[in-house]
Protein backbone atom coordinates (compact mmCIF):
# COMPACT_ATOMS: atom_id res chain seq x y z
CA UNK A 1 0.00 0.00 0.00
CA UNK A 2 2.03 3.16 -1.05
CA UNK A 3 0.13 5.21 0.75
CA UNK A 4 0.94 3.92 3.82
CA UNK A 5 4.16 3.28 3.67
CA UNK A 6 4.17 6.89 2.57
CA UNK A 7 2.59 7.78 5.54
CA UNK A 8 5.06 5.57 7.83
CA UNK A 9 8.18 7.02 6.02
CA UNK A 10 6.76 10.49 6.18
CA UNK A 11 6.30 10.54 9.97
CA UNK A 12 9.95 8.90 10.68
CA UNK A 13 10.96 12.29 8.43
CA UNK A 14 9.25 14.65 9.93
CA UNK A 15 10.48 12.89 13.66
CA UNK A 16 14.16 13.44 12.13
CA UNK A 17 13.33 16.40 11.25
CA UNK A 18 11.99 18.62 13.58
CA UNK A 19 14.10 16.32 16.50
CA UNK A 20 12.10 14.51 18.23
CA UNK A 21 13.05 14.61 21.91
CA UNK A 22 13.49 11.74 24.28
CA UNK A 23 11.21 13.36 27.42
CA UNK A 24 8.31 12.31 25.85
CA UNK A 25 6.46 11.96 28.59
CA UNK A 26 7.30 15.80 29.87
CA UNK A 27 6.44 17.65 26.80
CA UNK A 28 4.15 15.48 24.27
CA UNK A 29 1.50 16.90 25.93
CA UNK A 30 -0.38 19.82 24.01
CA UNK A 31 2.93 20.32 22.01
CA UNK A 32 1.69 21.43 18.00
CA UNK A 33 1.95 18.99 15.33
CA UNK A 34 4.94 19.75 14.33
CA UNK A 35 5.30 20.10 10.46
CA UNK A 36 7.68 18.49 8.42
CA UNK A 37 10.53 20.88 7.23
CA UNK A 38 10.88 22.05 4.04
CA UNK A 39 14.00 24.19 5.87
CA UNK A 40 16.13 21.18 5.91
CA UNK A 41 17.62 19.09 3.33
CA UNK A 42 16.15 16.22 1.98
CA UNK A 43 16.89 12.81 0.83
CA UNK A 44 16.48 10.91 -2.10
CA UNK A 45 14.25 8.52 -0.77
CA UNK A 46 11.51 11.58 0.19
CA UNK A 47 11.63 12.65 -3.10
CA UNK A 48 11.05 9.30 -4.30
CA UNK A 49 8.03 9.42 -1.59
CA UNK A 50 6.47 12.59 -2.63
CA UNK A 51 6.47 12.06 -6.10
CA UNK A 52 5.17 8.49 -5.22
CA UNK A 53 2.34 10.32 -3.18
CA UNK A 54 1.69 12.66 -5.90
CA UNK A 55 0.73 9.43 -7.96
CA UNK A 56 -0.90 7.25 -5.42
CA UNK A 57 -3.37 9.67 -5.34
CA UNK A 58 -7.13 10.00 -7.69
CA UNK A 59 -6.21 11.75 -10.79
CA UNK A 60 -5.64 15.63 -10.71
CA UNK A 61 -8.59 17.36 -11.40
CA UNK A 62 -7.72 20.91 -11.66
CA UNK A 63 -10.07 23.54 -10.32
CA UNK A 64 -8.08 26.40 -11.55
CA UNK A 65 -6.98 27.15 -14.63
CA UNK A 66 -3.02 27.29 -14.45
CA UNK A 67 -1.26 30.14 -14.63
CA UNK A 68 1.57 30.39 -17.47
CA UNK A 69 4.32 31.48 -15.36
CA UNK A 70 7.06 29.47 -14.66
CA UNK A 71 10.16 29.60 -12.70
CA UNK A 72 12.93 31.63 -13.76
CA UNK A 73 15.77 30.03 -15.88
CA UNK A 74 18.93 29.14 -13.71
CA UNK A 75 21.32 32.63 -13.79
CA UNK A 76 24.24 30.12 -13.42
CA UNK A 77 25.70 26.96 -14.36
CA UNK A 78 25.27 24.58 -11.22
CA UNK A 79 24.13 21.92 -9.90
CA UNK A 80 22.21 20.59 -7.69
CA UNK A 81 25.18 18.71 -6.31
CA UNK A 82 27.13 21.62 -6.52
CA UNK A 83 25.33 24.38 -4.22
CA UNK A 84 22.02 22.35 -3.66
CA UNK A 85 19.57 25.30 -4.49
CA UNK A 86 20.11 25.99 -8.15
CA UNK A 87 16.84 28.00 -8.20
CA UNK A 88 17.72 30.46 -6.48
CA UNK A 89 21.51 30.65 -7.25
CA UNK A 90 22.65 34.32 -7.80
CA UNK A 91 19.41 35.80 -7.49
CA UNK A 92 19.17 39.01 -5.18
CA UNK A 93 17.71 38.64 -1.77
CA UNK A 94 14.39 40.16 -1.80
CA UNK A 95 12.79 41.96 1.24
CA UNK A 96 9.21 40.02 1.96
CA UNK A 97 8.06 41.78 4.93
CA UNK A 98 7.65 40.88 8.69
CA UNK A 99 5.32 39.95 11.82
CA UNK A 100 5.50 39.10 15.61
CA UNK A 101 4.09 37.19 18.24
CA UNK A 102 4.47 38.94 21.88
CA UNK A 103 3.95 35.33 24.06
CA UNK A 104 3.57 35.32 28.15
CA UNK A 105 3.04 32.67 29.87
CA UNK A 106 2.49 33.43 34.08
CA UNK A 107 0.11 34.22 36.84
CA UNK A 108 -2.75 36.35 36.19
CA UNK A 109 -2.69 36.79 32.86
CA UNK A 110 -4.44 40.45 31.70
CA UNK A 111 -6.96 40.49 29.19
CA UNK A 112 -4.80 41.35 25.65
CA UNK A 113 -5.68 44.46 24.55
CA UNK A 114 -4.15 43.75 20.96
CA UNK A 115 -4.24 40.82 18.39
CA UNK A 116 -0.63 40.09 18.47
CA UNK A 117 -0.83 39.13 22.16
CA UNK A 118 -0.98 35.70 23.77
CA UNK A 119 -1.00 34.81 27.59
CA UNK A 120 -1.40 31.45 28.74
CA UNK A 121 -2.08 30.89 32.48
CA UNK A 122 0.58 29.02 34.36
CA UNK A 123 -0.29 26.13 36.23
CA UNK A 124 -0.05 26.98 39.91
CA UNK A 125 0.59 23.24 40.85
CA UNK A 126 4.07 23.14 42.54
CA UNK A 127 6.42 21.29 39.77
CA UNK A 128 3.44 20.98 37.43
CA UNK A 129 4.11 21.45 33.91
CA UNK A 130 2.60 24.25 31.78
CA UNK A 131 1.85 23.98 28.08
CA UNK A 132 0.95 26.67 25.90
CA UNK A 133 -0.24 26.35 22.04
CA UNK A 134 -1.31 29.47 20.20
CA UNK A 135 -1.92 28.93 16.30
CA UNK A 136 -1.96 31.30 14.08
CA UNK A 137 -0.25 34.06 16.55
CA UNK A 138 1.13 36.51 13.72
CA UNK A 139 0.88 36.10 9.78
CA UNK A 140 1.87 37.71 6.67
CA UNK A 141 -0.21 37.96 3.21
CA UNK A 142 1.92 37.76 0.43
CA UNK A 143 0.93 38.94 -2.82
CA UNK A 144 1.01 36.35 -5.67
CA UNK A 145 4.64 36.57 -7.56
CA UNK A 146 6.65 37.82 -3.82
CA UNK A 147 9.01 35.43 -4.95
CA UNK A 148 10.35 32.92 -7.54
CA UNK A 149 11.38 29.69 -5.83
CA UNK A 150 11.94 30.68 -1.80
CA UNK A 151 10.79 31.79 0.71
CA UNK A 152 13.18 32.01 3.59
CA UNK A 153 12.75 33.07 7.21
CA UNK A 154 15.02 35.33 9.76
CA UNK A 155 13.44 34.26 12.67
CA UNK A 156 14.11 36.07 16.08
CA UNK A 157 12.84 35.17 19.59
CA UNK A 158 13.34 37.32 22.50
CA UNK A 159 12.86 35.18 25.01
CA UNK A 160 12.73 36.40 29.11
CA UNK A 161 12.72 32.90 31.52
CA UNK A 162 12.76 33.51 35.07
CA UNK A 163 13.45 29.79 36.57
CA UNK A 164 12.37 29.04 40.59
CA UNK A 165 12.52 26.58 42.49
CA UNK A 166 10.10 26.79 45.92
CA UNK A 167 10.84 23.34 47.11
CA UNK A 168 13.48 22.18 49.35
CA UNK A 169 15.08 20.27 47.06
CA UNK A 170 17.31 20.05 43.68
CA UNK A 171 14.85 20.09 40.72
CA UNK A 172 15.51 20.81 36.44
CA UNK A 173 13.50 23.72 35.02
CA UNK A 174 12.51 22.80 31.87
CA UNK A 175 11.28 25.79 29.20
CA UNK A 176 10.54 24.89 25.52
CA UNK A 177 8.95 25.85 22.23
CA UNK A 178 7.96 25.42 18.95
CA UNK A 179 7.47 27.35 16.34
CA UNK A 180 6.21 26.09 13.43
CA UNK A 181 4.32 27.80 10.15
CA UNK A 182 1.14 27.49 7.88
CA UNK A 183 0.89 28.09 4.50
CA UNK A 184 -2.06 29.16 2.69
CA UNK A 185 -2.39 28.78 -1.28
CA UNK A 186 -5.04 28.36 -3.44
CA UNK A 187 -3.26 25.56 -5.61
CA UNK A 188 -3.11 23.54 -2.64
CA UNK A 189 -7.37 23.90 -2.89
CA UNK A 190 -7.47 20.91 -4.88
CA UNK A 191 -9.11 18.27 -3.22
CA UNK A 192 -7.02 15.61 -5.10
CA UNK A 193 -4.04 16.48 -4.37
CA UNK A 194 -2.67 14.77 -1.37
CA UNK A 195 0.09 15.93 1.78
CA UNK A 196 2.29 13.58 2.00
CA UNK A 197 3.19 14.42 5.38
CA UNK A 198 -0.54 14.03 6.03
CA UNK A 199 -2.16 10.77 3.31
CA UNK A 200 -5.12 13.56 3.36
CA UNK A 201 -5.81 16.36 1.16
CA UNK A 202 -4.06 19.68 2.05
CA UNK A 203 -7.11 21.01 2.07
CA UNK A 204 -5.93 24.46 0.85
CA UNK A 205 -2.62 25.02 3.35
CA UNK A 206 0.57 22.65 4.39
CA UNK A 207 2.37 22.86 7.86
CA UNK A 208 5.96 23.23 7.82
CA UNK A 209 8.67 24.26 10.64
CA UNK A 210 11.27 26.50 10.62
CA UNK A 211 13.87 24.33 12.55
CA UNK A 212 13.94 26.50 15.28
CA UNK A 213 12.80 24.44 18.08
CA UNK A 214 14.76 25.06 21.25
CA UNK A 215 14.75 23.44 24.42
CA UNK A 216 16.40 25.17 27.84
CA UNK A 217 16.86 23.11 31.23
CA UNK A 218 18.69 24.71 33.87
CA UNK A 219 19.85 23.02 37.10
CA UNK A 220 18.17 24.73 40.20
CA UNK A 221 18.95 24.61 43.88
CA UNK A 222 16.44 24.47 45.96
CA UNK A 223 15.08 27.91 47.03
CA UNK A 224 15.80 29.25 43.93
CA UNK A 225 15.30 31.77 41.22
CA UNK A 226 17.09 32.96 38.50
CA UNK A 227 16.33 35.09 35.67
CA UNK A 228 17.98 34.97 32.15
CA UNK A 229 17.47 37.24 28.87
CA UNK A 230 18.24 35.54 25.62
CA UNK A 231 17.93 36.82 22.01
CA UNK A 232 19.51 35.73 19.09
CA UNK A 233 18.14 34.50 15.61
CA UNK A 234 17.68 31.21 13.18
CA UNK A 235 17.83 32.05 9.36
CA UNK A 236 16.91 29.69 7.02
CA UNK A 237 18.84 26.76 5.61
CA UNK A 238 16.79 25.49 2.21
CA UNK A 239 14.12 27.68 3.34
CA UNK A 240 10.80 27.20 5.01
CA UNK A 241 9.24 26.72 1.28
CA UNK A 242 10.44 26.07 -1.86
CA UNK A 243 10.11 25.74 -5.81
CA UNK A 244 12.04 22.24 -4.68
CA UNK A 245 10.99 21.40 -1.70
CA UNK A 246 6.94 21.69 -3.07
CA UNK A 247 7.71 18.96 -5.47
CA UNK A 248 10.42 16.89 -3.47
CA UNK A 249 8.44 17.29 -0.32
CA UNK A 250 4.88 17.71 -0.82
CA UNK A 251 4.78 15.71 -4.54
CA UNK A 252 3.63 18.69 -6.48
CA UNK A 253 4.00 19.25 -10.30
CA UNK A 254 6.58 21.09 -11.32
CA UNK A 255 3.79 23.47 -12.86
CA UNK A 256 1.85 23.30 -9.97
CA UNK A 257 4.91 24.56 -8.19
CA UNK A 258 5.32 27.30 -10.56
CA UNK A 259 1.23 28.04 -9.98
CA UNK A 260 1.85 28.01 -6.10
CA UNK A 261 4.36 30.63 -6.56
CA UNK A 262 2.49 32.73 -9.03
CA UNK A 263 -0.53 33.10 -6.47
CA UNK A 264 -1.06 34.93 -3.15
CA UNK A 265 0.26 33.07 -0.27
CA UNK A 266 -0.33 33.54 3.31
CA UNK A 267 1.55 32.45 6.16
CA UNK A 268 0.64 31.78 9.51
CA UNK A 269 2.94 31.98 12.90
CA UNK A 270 2.13 29.44 15.29
CA UNK A 271 4.20 28.63 18.55
CA UNK A 272 3.73 25.81 20.98
CA UNK A 273 5.52 24.45 23.81
CA UNK A 274 5.80 24.35 27.16
CA UNK A 275 7.45 25.24 31.03
CA UNK A 276 8.52 23.34 34.30
CA UNK A 277 9.92 25.37 37.30
CA UNK A 278 9.63 28.58 36.03
CA UNK A 279 7.90 31.69 37.49
CA UNK A 280 7.40 33.27 34.55
CA UNK A 281 8.19 33.26 30.74
CA UNK A 282 7.55 36.53 27.70
CA UNK A 283 8.66 35.86 24.44
CA UNK A 284 8.80 37.86 21.31
CA UNK A 285 8.87 36.28 18.45
CA UNK A 286 10.05 38.61 15.25
CA UNK A 287 9.50 36.84 11.56
CA UNK A 288 10.70 38.26 8.43
CA UNK A 289 10.30 36.89 5.43
CA UNK A 290 12.69 37.24 2.56
CA UNK A 291 12.55 35.54 -1.15
CA UNK A 292 14.45 35.79 -4.41
CA UNK B 1 14.64 78.71 12.68
CA UNK B 2 11.45 77.84 13.54
CA UNK B 3 8.90 76.32 11.09
CA UNK B 4 5.62 75.41 10.84
CA UNK B 5 4.66 71.28 11.07
CA UNK B 6 2.14 69.55 11.94
CA UNK B 7 2.63 69.26 15.94
CA UNK B 8 2.07 66.55 18.04
CA UNK B 9 -0.94 67.00 19.99
CA UNK B 10 -0.33 65.95 23.68
CA UNK B 11 -3.64 63.02 23.76
CA UNK B 12 -1.12 61.65 20.86
CA UNK B 13 2.39 62.03 22.95
CA UNK B 14 1.55 60.78 25.81
CA UNK B 15 0.02 57.03 24.97
CA UNK B 16 3.30 56.99 22.44
CA UNK B 17 5.24 57.69 24.96
CA UNK B 18 3.19 55.41 27.18
CA UNK B 19 4.03 53.12 24.54
CA UNK B 20 7.65 53.68 24.15
CA UNK B 21 7.99 53.12 27.91
CA UNK B 22 5.81 49.85 27.59
CA UNK B 23 8.16 48.47 24.79
CA UNK B 24 11.00 49.77 26.65
CA UNK B 25 10.32 47.87 30.06
CA UNK B 26 9.53 44.47 27.89
CA UNK B 27 12.61 45.32 25.74
CA UNK B 28 14.60 46.07 29.29
CA UNK B 29 13.37 43.05 30.98
CA UNK B 30 12.42 43.96 34.83
CA UNK B 31 13.60 40.94 36.54
CA UNK B 32 12.92 39.22 40.03
CA UNK B 33 15.98 37.97 41.43
CA UNK B 34 15.47 38.94 44.82
CA UNK B 35 16.76 35.57 46.39
CA UNK B 36 20.56 35.95 45.29
CA UNK B 37 20.68 39.74 43.91
CA UNK B 38 19.25 42.19 45.97
CA UNK B 39 21.43 44.86 44.26
CA UNK B 40 20.54 44.10 40.53
CA UNK B 41 16.90 44.76 41.18
CA UNK B 42 17.43 48.21 41.99
CA UNK B 43 19.73 49.17 39.49
CA UNK B 44 18.26 51.65 37.52
CA UNK B 45 18.87 50.32 33.17
CA UNK B 46 18.75 53.28 30.98
CA UNK B 47 17.33 51.61 27.64
CA UNK B 48 16.85 52.81 24.51
CA UNK B 49 13.46 52.30 22.98
CA UNK B 50 14.56 49.78 20.09
CA UNK B 51 12.77 50.30 16.69
CA UNK B 52 13.51 46.68 15.99
CA UNK B 53 11.29 45.75 18.16
CA UNK B 54 8.13 44.38 17.00
CA UNK B 55 5.39 46.83 17.16
CA UNK B 56 2.06 45.46 18.79
CA UNK B 57 -0.95 46.82 16.95
CA UNK B 58 -1.94 48.66 19.61
CA UNK B 59 1.17 50.45 19.37
CA UNK B 60 0.67 50.67 15.44
CA UNK B 61 -2.43 52.49 16.07
CA UNK B 62 -1.12 55.27 18.20
CA UNK B 63 0.38 56.65 15.47
CA UNK B 64 0.92 60.39 14.84
CA UNK B 65 -1.96 61.74 12.96
CA UNK B 66 -1.53 62.77 9.35
CA UNK B 67 1.62 60.49 9.32
CA UNK B 68 0.30 57.29 7.97
CA UNK B 69 2.76 56.12 5.27
CA UNK B 70 0.88 56.21 2.30
CA UNK B 71 3.54 55.89 -0.36
CA UNK B 72 2.74 53.32 -3.08
CA UNK B 73 3.76 50.18 -3.17
CA UNK B 74 4.57 48.67 -6.96
CA UNK B 75 3.21 45.44 -5.41
CA UNK B 76 0.09 46.52 -4.17
CA UNK B 77 0.47 45.47 -0.88
CA UNK B 78 -0.11 46.89 2.56
CA UNK B 79 1.59 47.62 6.23
CA UNK B 80 -1.65 45.20 7.22
CA UNK B 81 -0.70 42.74 4.69
CA UNK B 82 3.24 42.58 4.96
CA UNK B 83 4.26 44.47 8.20
CA UNK B 84 6.08 46.68 6.01
CA UNK B 85 5.16 47.65 2.38
CA UNK B 86 7.58 50.10 2.23
CA UNK B 87 10.64 47.58 1.64
CA UNK B 88 8.55 44.93 0.21
CA UNK B 89 9.88 43.53 -2.84
CA UNK B 90 13.25 45.44 -3.03
CA UNK B 91 16.50 43.90 -3.22
CA UNK B 92 18.74 43.27 -0.18
CA UNK B 93 22.32 45.08 -0.36
CA UNK B 94 25.11 45.04 1.68
CA UNK B 95 25.87 48.33 3.96
CA UNK B 96 28.85 47.73 5.59
CA UNK B 97 30.09 46.29 8.99
CA UNK B 98 31.67 47.82 12.33
CA UNK B 99 32.90 46.29 15.59
CA UNK B 100 33.57 47.43 19.01
CA UNK B 101 35.39 45.75 21.56
CA UNK B 102 34.95 46.33 25.54
CA UNK B 103 36.34 44.42 28.24
CA UNK B 104 35.23 44.43 32.26
CA UNK B 105 38.54 44.12 34.08
CA UNK B 106 40.65 43.64 37.07
CA UNK B 107 43.30 45.92 35.49
CA UNK B 108 42.34 48.56 32.44
CA UNK B 109 43.95 48.22 29.76
CA UNK B 110 44.40 44.52 29.89
CA UNK B 111 47.91 43.09 28.95
CA UNK B 112 46.22 41.77 25.31
CA UNK B 113 43.29 43.34 24.50
CA UNK B 114 41.42 43.84 21.36
CA UNK B 115 41.93 45.92 18.70
CA UNK B 116 40.85 49.72 19.89
CA UNK B 117 39.52 47.37 22.98
CA UNK B 118 37.54 49.70 25.58
CA UNK B 119 38.34 48.78 29.11
CA UNK B 120 36.43 49.67 32.45
CA UNK B 121 37.82 48.06 35.95
CA UNK B 122 35.90 45.32 37.74
CA UNK B 123 34.51 45.79 41.40
CA UNK B 124 34.86 43.90 43.83
CA UNK B 125 34.06 40.54 43.30
CA UNK B 126 30.56 40.32 44.51
CA UNK B 127 29.93 43.77 43.90
CA UNK B 128 27.53 45.48 40.47
CA UNK B 129 30.15 46.78 38.26
CA UNK B 130 28.12 48.95 36.14
CA UNK B 131 29.57 50.05 32.33
CA UNK B 132 28.31 52.21 29.63
CA UNK B 133 30.39 52.25 26.85
CA UNK B 134 29.67 55.02 24.12
CA UNK B 135 30.54 54.96 20.66
CA UNK B 136 32.85 51.74 20.60
CA UNK B 137 32.79 51.58 17.03
CA UNK B 138 31.07 53.89 13.96
CA UNK B 139 30.38 53.24 10.08
CA UNK B 140 29.53 56.78 7.89
CA UNK B 141 26.79 56.02 5.40
CA UNK B 142 26.70 58.33 2.34
CA UNK B 143 23.13 59.39 1.53
CA UNK B 144 20.35 57.49 0.26
CA UNK B 145 22.34 54.57 0.92
CA UNK B 146 19.04 52.75 1.30
CA UNK B 147 15.32 52.77 0.59
CA UNK B 148 12.99 52.63 3.51
CA UNK B 149 15.54 50.27 5.47
CA UNK B 150 18.27 49.79 7.85
CA UNK B 151 18.69 46.00 9.18
CA UNK B 152 21.40 44.92 11.13
CA UNK B 153 23.17 41.52 11.75
CA UNK B 154 24.39 41.55 15.22
CA UNK B 155 26.98 39.07 16.40
CA UNK B 156 28.48 39.48 20.03
CA UNK B 157 31.06 37.12 20.89
CA UNK B 158 30.70 37.29 24.78
CA UNK B 159 33.67 35.80 27.30
CA UNK B 160 32.91 35.53 31.03
CA UNK B 161 34.60 34.55 33.65
CA UNK B 162 32.13 33.85 36.62
CA UNK B 163 33.45 33.50 39.50
CA UNK B 164 32.15 33.09 43.39
CA UNK B 165 34.91 34.35 46.05
CA UNK B 166 32.32 33.98 48.93
CA UNK B 167 31.25 31.28 51.35
CA UNK B 168 27.55 31.24 50.25
CA UNK B 169 25.44 30.21 46.95
CA UNK B 170 25.65 32.84 44.40
CA UNK B 171 24.74 34.07 40.88
CA UNK B 172 26.90 35.65 38.23
CA UNK B 173 25.29 37.90 35.94
CA UNK B 174 25.79 39.52 32.97
CA UNK B 175 23.29 41.81 31.09
CA UNK B 176 24.27 43.95 28.29
CA UNK B 177 22.69 46.10 26.15
CA UNK B 178 23.40 47.31 22.95
CA UNK B 179 21.99 50.62 21.19
CA UNK B 180 23.04 52.61 18.04
CA UNK B 181 22.80 56.37 18.05
CA UNK B 182 21.92 57.51 14.50
CA UNK B 183 23.22 61.31 13.64
CA UNK B 184 21.34 62.61 10.79
CA UNK B 185 21.35 66.38 9.65
CA UNK B 186 17.60 66.12 8.83
CA UNK B 187 17.39 65.98 12.69
CA UNK B 188 18.97 69.08 13.35
CA UNK B 189 15.62 71.24 12.78
CA UNK B 190 15.34 72.25 16.24
CA UNK B 191 11.55 72.37 15.77
CA UNK B 192 11.40 68.40 15.73
CA UNK B 193 10.99 66.82 18.90
CA UNK B 194 11.61 63.44 19.97
CA UNK B 195 8.40 62.26 21.28
CA UNK B 196 10.05 59.82 23.17
CA UNK B 197 12.36 62.35 24.96
CA UNK B 198 9.99 65.49 24.49
CA UNK B 199 12.99 67.36 23.50
CA UNK B 200 14.82 68.68 20.05
CA UNK B 201 16.15 65.91 18.36
CA UNK B 202 19.53 68.22 18.20
CA UNK B 203 20.70 65.92 14.85
CA UNK B 204 20.56 62.83 16.82
CA UNK B 205 18.49 59.16 18.01
CA UNK B 206 19.26 56.45 19.34
CA UNK B 207 17.58 53.24 19.06
CA UNK B 208 17.80 49.45 20.80
CA UNK B 209 18.50 46.66 18.91
CA UNK B 210 16.21 44.51 20.67
CA UNK B 211 19.04 42.17 21.16
CA UNK B 212 20.05 42.59 24.82
CA UNK B 213 20.78 40.00 27.11
CA UNK B 214 20.83 39.07 30.94
CA UNK B 215 23.46 35.54 30.88
CA UNK B 216 22.98 34.46 34.58
CA UNK B 217 25.05 31.12 35.89
CA UNK B 218 24.02 29.95 39.75
CA UNK B 219 27.45 29.31 41.18
CA UNK B 220 28.79 27.87 44.47
CA UNK B 221 30.75 29.09 46.92
CA UNK B 222 34.53 29.23 45.36
CA UNK B 223 33.36 28.46 42.00
CA UNK B 224 34.76 29.69 39.04
CA UNK B 225 33.64 28.95 35.36
CA UNK B 226 34.33 30.56 31.92
CA UNK B 227 32.08 30.24 28.86
CA UNK B 228 32.18 31.61 25.85
CA UNK B 229 29.53 32.09 23.09
CA UNK B 230 29.17 33.60 19.43
CA UNK B 231 25.66 33.66 18.00
CA UNK B 232 23.96 36.27 15.52
CA UNK B 233 20.62 38.37 15.80
CA UNK B 234 18.98 40.12 12.65
CA UNK B 235 17.12 42.58 12.56
CA UNK B 236 13.18 41.94 13.12
CA UNK B 237 11.47 45.62 11.82
CA UNK B 238 14.92 47.07 11.51
CA UNK B 239 17.33 49.42 13.64
CA UNK B 240 15.88 52.37 11.25
CA UNK B 241 13.11 52.03 9.03
CA UNK B 242 11.01 54.71 7.30
CA UNK B 243 7.74 53.49 9.17
CA UNK B 244 9.15 53.66 12.40
CA UNK B 245 10.04 57.23 11.62
CA UNK B 246 7.00 57.97 10.97
CA UNK B 247 5.26 56.37 13.34
CA UNK B 248 7.82 56.35 16.57
CA UNK B 249 9.47 59.38 16.12
CA UNK B 250 7.04 61.64 14.55
CA UNK B 251 8.37 62.85 11.13
CA UNK B 252 6.20 63.53 8.16
CA UNK B 253 7.08 61.49 5.42
CA UNK B 254 8.93 63.64 4.07
CA UNK B 255 10.77 64.57 6.80
CA UNK B 256 11.67 60.59 6.58
CA UNK B 257 12.54 60.32 3.22
CA UNK B 258 15.00 63.32 3.77
CA UNK B 259 16.12 61.24 6.71
CA UNK B 260 16.97 58.19 4.62
CA UNK B 261 18.19 60.45 1.44
CA UNK B 262 21.08 62.22 3.98
CA UNK B 263 24.01 60.65 5.24
CA UNK B 264 24.70 59.46 8.39
CA UNK B 265 27.07 58.41 11.26
CA UNK B 266 26.18 55.04 13.32
CA UNK B 267 27.72 54.94 16.69
CA UNK B 268 27.71 51.76 18.55
CA UNK B 269 26.94 52.10 22.33
CA UNK B 270 27.05 49.21 25.03
CA UNK B 271 25.76 49.15 27.97
CA UNK B 272 24.44 47.14 31.18
CA UNK B 273 26.50 45.77 34.70
CA UNK B 274 27.80 42.56 35.64
CA UNK B 275 27.95 40.48 39.25
CA UNK B 276 30.19 37.78 40.84
CA UNK B 277 32.30 38.21 37.66
CA UNK B 278 35.76 38.97 37.68
CA UNK B 279 36.36 39.53 33.31
CA UNK B 280 34.45 39.69 30.81
CA UNK B 281 35.11 40.66 27.01
CA UNK B 282 32.85 41.62 24.61
CA UNK B 283 33.26 41.56 20.84
CA UNK B 284 30.27 43.50 19.03
CA UNK B 285 30.44 42.85 15.20
CA UNK B 286 28.08 44.46 13.00
CA UNK B 287 26.98 43.96 9.53
CA UNK B 288 24.41 46.57 7.64
CA UNK B 289 22.11 45.72 5.06
CA UNK B 290 19.46 47.90 3.43
CA UNK B 291 16.83 47.98 1.18
CA UNK B 292 18.21 49.25 -2.97
CA UNK B 293 16.98 52.03 -4.17
CA UNK B 294 15.42 51.75 -7.48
Amino acid sequence: MPRKLVLVLAIAAAAASVAAYAQKGLFVRNDAVRGVSADLKNYPEQRLLSRRASQASAPVTAKRAPIPTKLAAPIYDVTVDDVYDVDSFGRYVKWLGLTSAFIDVQTGCAKPTTPDEYCQEMNPTVGAITAFNFQDAARIKLPKYASNSLLCYWFSPLLRVTWQNPTAAPVVGRFYYSPTLTIENPVLDDPALIDPTTGAPFGGKLLTSMTSSERFQESLNAGITLSEQTRDSTVCMAGFLSHKSLIENYGLTPAQADDFFASPTTIRLNVSGSVQYVGEAHMVFGLRVVGD
Amino acid sequence: MTRSRPAISAKNRLPLLAVGIAIGLTSLGVFAYRELLPAVDALPIEEAFSMDLPMTAEAASMRIENTVPTQPNPWGVTHEMVGEADSFGRDSVYLGAMAGHIALSATCPRSNPMPGEQCQVIGTNNGVTRFDFRNIAEMRLPAASANALLCQWLTPIVSINYRNGTSVRAAGTLYYAPTVTVLNPALNDPALINPLTGRPFNGALTTGLSSQERLSMPLEPGFAIAEQTRKSSVCVAGMVSRSRLIQVYGLSEAEADRFLASPMTLQFNVSGFSQYVDLAVLSLNMRLMGDARM
